[in-house]
């Protein structure tokens, strides 16, 4: 059989980087082929210029035999090449179901005919086991489900090329599974997958092919079959990595923080504690209420009833400002839209919450303390940019996601939150957050984690709370939990409800 | 090499070359544009505007805009004008409630931006109409004179051979420079310009920097309108009318982002000077008052357009 798409010798050069150097690769019909490498390795540079949002610098595309330029992405998805980015392209001031038809809506004379656009987006969100409304808008669902939202779109479009930059960062185990089933569908109508993941346990189960990309250079591309993970791993990182989740012993202490009876939008009634050094996972589906909790702890959202205690004294949160007098800090899940300033620098996004700390004759920035910040936090977290002047939104995911962490510990937090710290990144940098919380947790610091990726939850945590539909079913001690155990919590709708 | 890239990547540096540029082309084309007397009568032209431009830059920096400057410079020279000339106030006095009618106008705007929710476009639309219209309730529309001498003299009188009003500008840049750059607050404007949402999340009160942007910048409107009632010597309800499309074009050909999150007090500056040597020039070459428009329209879209092919390339 002949590839479908072939790219040969592709480069791309930014301002200062090669992104891309020579990578020639060939994609076949009905194949599963996964694309891996470390942050800044250049997938997604490729998979945009696959898509015609970037022109490459030199080399080739030939697409069904014949070399082809893209003038704009437009064009590419007109030939059948439709990409799902990891940047969500859905419109959420629009309604779901316009959001699945956009372009094909169905008519009735000039008109959209609502009634049929209404009862097709219907069955067809039956089919990805998504029961929703289709004439809600769309931003009022997590980015979970917008996901789902444009992964169905993708696959309603007769399409010949399916790109997935990192579709599963932010879908639970069981929309994975979906999601999966749905590729396999794909596959048999011989539709050529390009499947950009971090996950390597997700290539596994649904890969034909890996290509492993590093520095912008095609290292190998392989057979799944001929591959196992270390190898992947070793290609990726250029050496070894021996234990690659390793959790440090550290000492659990006395409660810092304690959630009575809260209820607000989206939960109810949940009540737990969190420790001194200790890692609290917080697991579940998408949509059970996690992030709420936790936007209402740090008074991002109201609540409507019940206490929160710190150090055993009831508080009054109303605002983040209070929450952050009382040691409280949160990373939240969507780093591009709450938790950085793309247009601006490393260094003041890092410095940011620190300014009151920073300060000089009262109202001005100590700017030297401010830069020893900033190196520090680019030293210790390992924040890989060419200088701390750079606008953060020229950097990877992962290392965006590092600028994040590091301006909230710069702060030094009794408590704090990740809501999803790991999406979207490599394994690289996953290890590097991983030990990041576990010596944070060494050293006192309490820790909530949000995490959708049961591994992660099971592997980091001391204690799994698990939520379903708005309501805390358990908590788990590490030891005795296992992925069926919190599966069977997260899913538990009677419990909850009781 | 290194350092000269650096000096390019500044955004200022592009627009004080255009600045130049311009001035260069008058200098040989436009004869008297170089003389010393020109040059100050320039930077006096550009003072009223450049004073407004410096709290306008926040304002847009925080991703707003405010159309009633020209407005509240009106209103609070008329202030002024009645409390010194009808009820005999001192100047100090006048001057410091005609301010203070600017701060109040622009809390307005703040409260109904940040608590009520209305767009700024909005809100400040309708308070060029409100504070315009009250400037004529006050004044009757009489124009109001004549005034003390000490009250005249900070717009007519001369420090050498450098205009008062001029030195006010440069005091009132040089405050705000500082401000915006060097200051924790200033910080916080960008960054609630940049990202709100990141910035609550922060502990930003974000309500209270754009409350506080707008009554910076409604004072700042008052101060020009105390530097022209002053300068001409009378107060008159439609001074300063469509001055905020200068105000704005200055602060945008300086290189404020109307996305919010960027810009400096020295590219408004310039812009607003940029903005004074094109009128000037302009007349000079004797070319029609009705072309000047046409010409000014074009300098401002181009500006912005340059910019904007530059900032797409940027790494």
């Amino acid at each position: 059989m002949n590839p479908v798409l072939k790219v040969v010798d592709i480069s791309k050069e930014f301002p200062g980087v090669k992104a891309l150097d020579q990578v020639s690769i060939d994609f076949y019909p009905g194949e599963v082929h996964a694309i891996v490498g470390e942050n800044g390795a250049g997938k997604s540079t490729l998979m945009k210029i696959i898509a015609g949002v970037y022109k490459q610098n030199a080399g080739k595309i030939i697409f069904k035999g014949e070399e082809r330029y893209w003038k704009h992405p437009s064009e590419a998805i007109e030939e059948g090449i439709v990409t799902i980015f990891q940047e969500l392209s859905v419109m959420d001031n629009l309604s779901v179901s316009e959001n699945l038809f956009l372009g094909s809506e169905p008519k009735r004379g000039p008109f959209i005919n609502n009634g049929k656009l209404y009862k097709s987006a219907k069955e067809f969100l039956k089919e990805f086991d998504l029961n929703i409304n289709p004439n809600d808008k769309l931003k009022k669902f997590t980015i979970g489900v917008q996901q789902m939202i444009e992964i169905a779109r993708a696959t309603y479009k007769e399409s010949k090329v399916i790109i997935m930059d990192e579709p599963t960062s932010s879908l639970t185990q069981n929309e994975v599974a979906k999601l999966f089933e749905v590729i396999r569908n794909l596959k048999q109508k011989d539709v050529s997958i390009i499947f950009v993941s971090h996950r390597l346990e997700e290539i596994f189960e649904i890969a034909d092919k890996v290509s492993v990309l590093r520095d912008g250079k095609l290292v190998e591309t392989n057979n799944i079959s001929d591959l196992n993970r270390d190898k992947i791993v070793e290609m990726m990182v250029g050496r070894k990595i021996e234990n690659f989740y390793i959790k440090k012993e550290h000492e659990i202490g006395k409660p810092i923080m304690k959630i009575e009876n809260l209820s607000g939008e989206g939960f109810e009634n949940v009540s737990f504690e969190v420790n001194e050094g200790e890692v609290l996972g917080f697991s579940g589906l998408i949509g059970a209420g996690r992030s709420e909790i936790m936007e209402t702890i740090i008074g991002l959202r109201k609540k409507k009833s019940g206490k929160i205690y710190v150090d055993n004294k009831e508080v009054t949160i109303n605002n983040p400002l209070d929450a952050i007098k009382l040691g409280i800090g949160m990373v939240p899940e969507d780093r591009k839209r709450k938790g950085l300033i793309l247009i601006h620098s490393v260094k003041d996004n890092i410095s940011l919450p620190s300014l009151d700390k920073l300060k000089r004759f009262r109202l001005f920035v100590n700017e030297k303390a401010e830069k020893d910040l900033s190196n520090w936090a680019i030293d210790s977290f390992n924040i890989k940019t060419p200088s701390p002047t750079r606008r953060v939104k020229y950097l990877s995911g992962g290392n965006q996601q590092k600028v994040v962490v590091a301006k909230w510990i710069a702060l030094r937090p009794k408590i704090l939150i990740l809501d999803e710290p790991t999406r979207g990144i490599d394994v690289g940098a996953k290890a590097e957050i991983y030990e990041l919380i576990s010596d944070l947790a060494q050293q006192g610091m309490a820790i909530i984690m949000i995490s959708s990726e049961l591994p992660e939850v099971l592997q980091i945590s001391d204690r799994i709370a698990v939520m379903a539909y708005g309501h805390l079913t358990g908590v788990l001690n590490a030891k005795e939990a296992s992925q069926e155990k919190v599966m069977k919590l997260a899913t538990q709708k009677e419990k909850a409800y009781a | 090499m290194e350092t000269l890239k650096k000096i390019f990547a500044i955004r200022e540096f592009t627009i004080f070359l255009v600045l130049v540029a311009l001035m260069l082309f008058l200098g040989i084309t436009a004869p008297g544009f170089l003389s010393v007397d020109n040059l100050f009568s320039i930077i006096l032209n550009v003072t009223f505007i450049g004073v407004m431009a410096c709290g306008m830059t926040m304002v847009i920096i925080t991703g707003g805009i405010d159309l009633s400057v020209g407005s509240i410079l009106g209103l609070s020279g008329v202030v002024m004008g009645l409390l010194m000339h009808d009820l005999g106030l001192n100047p100090v006095m006048s001057i410091l409630i005609g301010l203070l009618t600017g701060m109040a106008a622009g809390l307005t705007n703040g409260l109904l931006i940040t608590k009520v929710k209305i767009p700024p476009f909005i809100s400040t639309l309708g308070m060029l109409s409100i504070a315009r219209g009250l400037a004529y309730v006050l004044s009757e529309g009489w124009p109001i004179s004549p005034f003390p001498k000490s009250f005249t003299s900070q717009g007519q009188g001369m420090v050498g051979p450098v205009p008062v009003p001029v030195l006010y500008f440069a005091g009132v840049a040089i405050i705000a420079y500082i401000f915006l750059r060097y200051t924790i607050v200033g910080r916080r404007i960008y960054a609630t310009g940049g990202n709100l949402e990141a910035s609550k999340l922060v502990g930003i009160k974000t309500d209270r920097i754009l409350i506080m942007v707008y009554v910076i910048n409604g004072l700042l409107a008052a101060f020009a309108g105390f530097l022209m009632t002053a300068w001409l010597g009378v107060a008159q309800a439609n001074a300063g009318q469509s001055y905020e499309l200068d105000v704005i074009a200055a602060t945008v050909i300086g290189g404020t982002s109307l996305q919010g999150g960027e810009g400096t007090i020295l590219g408004t500056v310039i812009g607003a000077i940029i903005m004074g040597v094109l009128r000037n020039g302009l007349i000079l070459l004797g070319v029609s008052s009705f072309w000047q428009q046409v010409a000014i329209g074009a300098v401002i879209i181009i500006a912005v357009a340059f910019d904007q092919l530059r900032g797409g390339k940027e790494g």
